[in-house]
């Protein structure tokens, strides 16, 4: 596929660095020459240095022949304005990020289609349903769903009370008739593998696993992962730190999920204006750091504490601030690629960034056509996706006899109405649709594997 | 850690009455009281059978592997069943079950728990072994047979 990308910030870098990984043909036109040799030194993109709304530089790009066309710079009038450049060159999918225009809900004026635009990606909107979806799940780092959501993606960190510490995956794989799931990746020092029989899962490693929903409740009560226990007996309690547009959204969605939501926000007339929104969130005036009033409301018996200032710094320390006075589970809002990395390893549960995530959204829809769904996994690179099998050649022959690409593994396989975890015994047939695990790098061998 | 070192030669039934999910998770729990007197046999059902509700523990093949997790446990205690008939225990496979192993663990320490469940199942695999327990005569055959297999493992 022929993709044009405009914009080579850390969205626009991330999606050249995806993108090209699979194989596409990728250009990418900034006005900033020295954002565009970083791209083009590291990674296999053409770079055109100009403006991403000129005509002049869009057809040296060869914008005509483009399959897809991406504006993701950091203004909101040059993405629209190069989008409608690219309907009128009749480039078929266009992709633009929006971070100021209202274009969902009643009140949007502009709308994706008064726009002529295919996919508007607000990276503080795709952020936001990344912290709903982590924080409605117990325990879990990460989380994704697939085959309309039978088939659950969970990271677990094992601390060392878990009962999976030094537990083999052979041990597991023979328990597999009462617990049905599959580990398909340990991180352990920053490193992320996938396992073998032999390796051990150690305190201190995050591990993957795949498993049906229906056998969830199993396999949490056995692995002991429910550190909090569910609704039915209190509601979850949730901390938001920060009352911007990411802490309203996940605020109110969090409430309509019937969670117990506090909301924290430091100037009085935010405050005022966010309590006249809800209905049962209930705002409270203060600093992020001032414990003191964080603890009188009960910060200590938060299940979930989510930081979403403005300020990466503060996210990061007034989570574990947080942590440290009892709240479960923290996640943090970071900004800074240097600090996404850095606060996993601090303690905090999970970190989440807009470009990234508005980055994550943009991938799965310009990749929508043979990936029926994917996730990336935070902190790895690495993705799950769900693909639809169908070639013969790989088909009604054992997992273990297949010589599937190194670095990818098969999670789970769907069969019409029936669902099976992946065992080296596993066969495929045509038309099965199969959720696959796969390191940076290897997921265009699986395409093609699938092709 | 072995399962003949914790499964006593008296916490074994060759010859099971009961006939259904219930009646046979309760004569199990009887079985295990031979050697540990000081359970309440009423919650240890319990707990089973709230195990039981997150899904079955009838792998197939005619077996099933009932466990729980205890308060106040010291440490993991193991019983097992025969029943010649069977008994229906909504198992994966809907075949009736004829070979019981049921676990108990301190809740603390599932880890040793989860190690022994993964070998009872490796055991049970067999189908050589399966076909011995269930001809075995006495509670000393089927001892002997489980500790001999395991030894093989």
């Amino acid at each position: 596929m022929k993709i044009l990308i405009v914009g080579a910030g850390q969205v626009g870098y991330f999606l050249c660095e995806r993108l090209s990984m699979e194989g596409h043909e990728v250009t990418l036109i900034d006005r900033r020459a020295e954002r565009l040799r970083m791209a083009q030194d590291r990674l296999n993109v053409m770079g055109i240095a100009g403006n991403g709304a000129g005509a002049e530089f869009l057809e040296q790009g060869g914008i005509s022949d483009a399959d897809t066309f991406i504006a993701v710079t950091d203004q909101d009038e040059v993405n629209i304005l190069a989008c409608l450049m690219a309907s009128g060159y009749n480039v078929p999918t266009r992709i633009a990020r929006v971070k100021s225009i209202e274009y969902t809900g009643r009140g949007a004026i502009l709308t994706r289609e008064k726009l002529g635009i295919d996919l508007l990606i607000n990276p503080q909107d795709a952020v936001a349903d990344e912290i709903i979806k982590i924080a409605g799940r117990t325990g879990a780092i990460d989380a994704a769903e697939f085959v309309e959501g039978n088939i659950q993606f969970l990271g677990y960190r094992i601390g060392p009370e878990s009962p999976l510490c030094d537990i083999t995956l052979r041990e597991l794989g023979e328990i597999r008739g009462m617990y049905r799931f599959v580990i398909t990746a340990i991180t352990r020092g920053g490193k992320t593998i996938i396992p073998r029989g032999d390796d051990e899962i150690r305190a201190g490693d995050s591990i993957f696993i795949f498993a049906h929903k229906n056998d969830l409740p199993a396999i949490q009560y056995m692995l002991k992962i429910e550190e909090s226990k569910p609704s039915s007996r209190r509601k979850q309690r949730v901390f938001i730190l920060g009352g911007g547009r990411i802490g309203f959204l996940v605020a109110r969605q969090l409430e309509k999920k019937n969670f117990d939501v506090r909301l924290v926000e430091r100037d009085e007339a935010r405050c005022e204006e966010l309590s006249a929104k809800f209905k049962k969130t209930m705002v409270i005036q203060a600093e992020g750091n001032d414990i003191r009033t964080l603890l009188e409301e009960g910060v200590g018996s938060a299940d979930v504490f989510i930081a979403v200032t403005e300020n990466d710094e503060t996210n990061i320390l007034c989570s574990l601030l947080c942590k440290q006075h009892g709240a479960k589970r923290t996640v943090s809002l970071v900004n800074q690629q240097e600090l996404l990395s850095l606060a996993p390893t601090l303690g905090i549960d999970a970190c989440v960034s807009p470009r990234i995530s508005a980055a994550g959204a943009i991938l799965k829809y310009v990749r929508r056509g043979e990936i029926i769904s994917l996730s990336t996994i935070e902190g790895s690179n690495a993705e799950v996706i769900e693909l639809k099998v169908k070639n013969n050649t790989s088909c009604n022959k054992p997992l273990k006899d297949l010589f599937f690409p190194d670095g990818a593994i098969i999670g789970a396989i769907v069969h019409e109405n029936h669902f099976e975890i992946a065992t080296g015994e596993t066969k495929l047939q045509m038309g099965d649709r199969v959720v696959i695990f796969a390191l940076p790098g290897s997921l265009p061998q699986v395409e093609r594997f699938f092709a | 850690m072995r399962i003949s070192d914790i499964l006593q030669v008296d916490a074994i039934e060759a010859d099971l009455k009961a006939k259904g999910k219930q009646d046979v998770l309760t004569e199990l729990v009887d079985t295990l009281m031979r050697v540990e007197t000081g359970l309440d046999r009423d919650e240890v059902v319990k707990v089973l059978l709230e195990r039981e509700k997150l899904g079955s523990t009838g792998i197939g093949d005619g077996i099933a592997i009932p466990h729980g997790k205890l308060k106040g446990l010291q440490e993991l205690i193991i019983s097992f069943g025969r029943s010649q008939n069977g008994v229906e225990f909504d198992s994966m496979d809907g075949k009736p079950v004829n070979l019981f192993f049921l676990l108990i663990a301190p809740e603390e320490s599932i880890g040793i728990h989860l190690k022994t469940l993964a070998r009872i199942s490796k055991l049970l695999k067999n189908s050589m072994v399966r076909q011995k327990l269930c001809e075995a005569s006495t509670a000393e055959d089927v001892f002997s047979i489980i500790s001999e297999e395991e030894g093989k493992l």
